[in-house]
């Protein structure tokens, strides 16, 4: 019985569920939580348990490098599932580093980083930005609004919206950033300042908490989203659950994945996670990425034979390359850059808090996680679609 | 025979005797790349949140660099004797990087710390600097030769138009001049210059 071969293959599992990123971690969690539990009804790893330890770093970067270092250290963990913001994930790296385990990263950021033991499944500016910035200066005009959280990401994103915004002759009206916890009173003053401006469109990249605080003061400015919408690639179904549908609809929102993908595999996913958490819960990007990286890492191990190894070095040689049917489709890890093929979609919110989606990327776009000067996405390869909006209507 | 030189160059030679400012928030980077600038030898002040040292105090600053820093504006940076930074960065990014050169960074010391690289960055950064300076110098030098060589050929056609002299002439003229004076010929050029557009 003490043979590695039935030994339970030990995944920590670092997502806050409290603190500014809480709400859109404790999904990531949950999407954990299922698939360990389809991973092991079926049998396992080669036989062998999946066993989670679970950690809530409170949404403090600190806390998520020393929780993984006690993962390591103390409980024999070699494979982390964890982190949303860049800080978070740039604490973390050393320590994987330095201990020779395994990150997987299911969130979208803002790239420029390879590290040999981190594995990033969500979006990167190329996969959403890009087609973004397209659609909402192709049908909105070029006047825009930027507003983000005061950290990494926000900026790098910004930057490369001005860009687009430069080349199509437009104009960036304002630029601001806002703490991570500003109030909704720093919020209202940028809505009315936007009502004031009348850009064509708001870019938000704001994140956490302070999503709703911006939709709800933009709504409370009397601000209409069918004048003036806002496009962003951070705001998902969950901030939009937790705000309220009617806050969300119209505004836009770029990802690989939305709720309302409608194939067979995703409606089948969200049938049994519905079943799993026993209601009607509400699934969005970061949920997928989380959900997806574990079966990667599962048929990862099973595909070397003898143990289903969790030996880092090992799953080093097989990870790169590997295909897998996600709810958003098929998606396949690069074989250089550590991130992945993913899909494109652009959604509208509607009126169920579920997004209509309204125009997408013919086939997957690889991660291009290091360039500096973007192509718009030729126009060939752009689909516009119409409204889908399955699972949003019972 | 070539001169003898030392085996050691000057400017790793001077670096014990660096005056070090720091701009870096408390944490354990800044444990770390203090300890290790006193293992070094050189002399260390920590400023934070801003550089608020005496300019005439530091040969070099070693700064925390974030993103919001390109929108900042240091005054002291353009100014006469400024000492080069070293930027320590967390992120490798086009904003971060742009934030680098706009501070005119020659190296970077990442983030999180490690001692290694740190005696090279200071070195390279101190080396470099040193060469902008001269070659600051050198260029100023040179730009103030040609204007003097500009002021001398004006000074020069104007005699030969004036005087109905031959180039060599005019030339020797504006020689003798400043022998008689007592002064050097760019000066005498300039007044014939200064003297003629007065005329004309």
């Amino acid at each position: 019985m003490s043979s590695p071969m039935y030994e339970p293959v030990k995944i920590g599992v670092v997502y806050s569920t409290t603190g500014v990123t809480g709400l859109i971690e404790s999904t990531q969690q949950s999407a954990t939580l299922f698939a360990a539990d389809e991973i092991n009804r079926a049998g396992g790893i080669n036989g062998r348990e999946v066993q989670l330890y679970i950690r809530d770093p409170g949404s403090i970067a600190a806390n998520y490098a020393s929780m993984v270092e006690q993962l390591i250290v103390e409980d024999g963990v070699r494979l982390i599932m964890g982190c949303y913001m860049s800080s978070g994930r740039k604490a973390v790296i050393p320590v994987v580093e330095r201990h020779n385990a395994l990150l997987f990263y299911p969130t979208l950021y803002e790239g420029f980083e390879y590290s040999r033991n981190v594995f990033c499944t969500g979006t990167l500016p190329n996969h959403t930005c890009v087609p973004l910035a397209d659609y909402m200066l192709e049908n909105f005009g070029s006047r825009v609004f930027m507003i983000g959280s005061d950290y990494i990401y926000p900026y790098e994103t910004n930057r490369i919206m001005k860009d687009f915004v430069f080349e199509r002759g437009g104009e960036t009206v304002e630029e601001i950033y806002v703490p991570l916890d500003a109030s909704e009173e720093s919020y209202r003053a940028i809505t009315e300042r936007i009502a004031a401006l009348s850009p064509d469109f708001v870019f938000s990249t704001v994140v956490g908490v302070g999503v709703e605080r911006l939709y709800r003061s933009f709504a409370k400015s009397g601000l209409d989203p069918n004048a003036i919408p806002i496009a962003s690639v951070t705001t998902s179904e969950a901030e939009i659950a937790a705000m309220g549908a009617h806050l969300g609809e119209g505004h836009f929102t770029s990802a690989s994945y939305f709720q309302s993908v409608d194939t067979p595999v995703n409606r089948t996913c969200i049938e049994n996670y519905r079943r799993f958490m026993g209601g009607d819960a509400v699934t969005n990007m970061c949920w997928e990425a989380a959900y997806f990286q574990m079966h990667v890492l599962a048929d990862a191990m099973r595909s070397m034979h003898a143990s289903g190894s969790d030996n880092p070095v090992s799953l080093l040689r097989v990870l790169p390359g590997m295909e897998f049917d996600a709810p958003q489709g098929r998606i396949r890890m690069d074989e250089e850059n550590h991130h992945a093929y993913l899909h494109t979609r652009i959604g509208r919110g509607n009126a169920f808090g579920q997004f209509d989606i309204v125009g997408g990327m013919a086939g997957r776009v690889r991660a291009d996680p290091f360039v500096i000067a973007h192509t718009p996405s030729e126009g060939g390869r752009f689909e516009y679609a119409t409204p889908t909006v399955a699972g949003s209507r019972g | 025979m070539k001169p003898s030189s030392p085996t050691t160059l000057q400017a790793l030679q001077d670096i014990r005797s660096l005056r070090i400012a720091i701009v870096h928030p408390p944490d354990q980077e800044r444990d770390e790349l203090l300890g290790h600038i006193k293992r070094i030898g050189c002399k260390v002040q920590v400023c934070w949140p801003t550089f608020d040292a005496e300019l005439h105090t530091v040969d070099l600053v070693i700064m925390a660099v974030n993103p919001q820093i390109s929108a900042c504006h240091f005054k002291w940076l353009g100014q006469e004797g400024a000492p080069p930074i070293i930027p320590v960065v967390t992120y490798e990014n086009p904003v971060v990087i742009q934030a680098i050169m706009q501070l005119n960074a020659f190296s970077v010391i990442p983030s999180p710390v490690r001692s290694f690289g740190i005696l090279t960055a200071i070195a390279v950064t101190l080396a470099q600097h040193k060469t902008q300076k001269s070659l600051e110098k050198s260029i100023k030098r040179a730009e103030e030769k040609a204007a003097r060589q500009r002021t001398i050929e004006l000074a020069k056609s104007i005699l030969m138009k004036t005087q109905q002299l031959s180039d060599e002439d005019a030339y020797l003229l504006l020689q003798t001049q400043a022998r008689v004076n007592r002064s050097r010929i760019e000066t005498v050029a300039d007044n014939i210059v200064r003297a003629d557009s007065v005329r004309s």
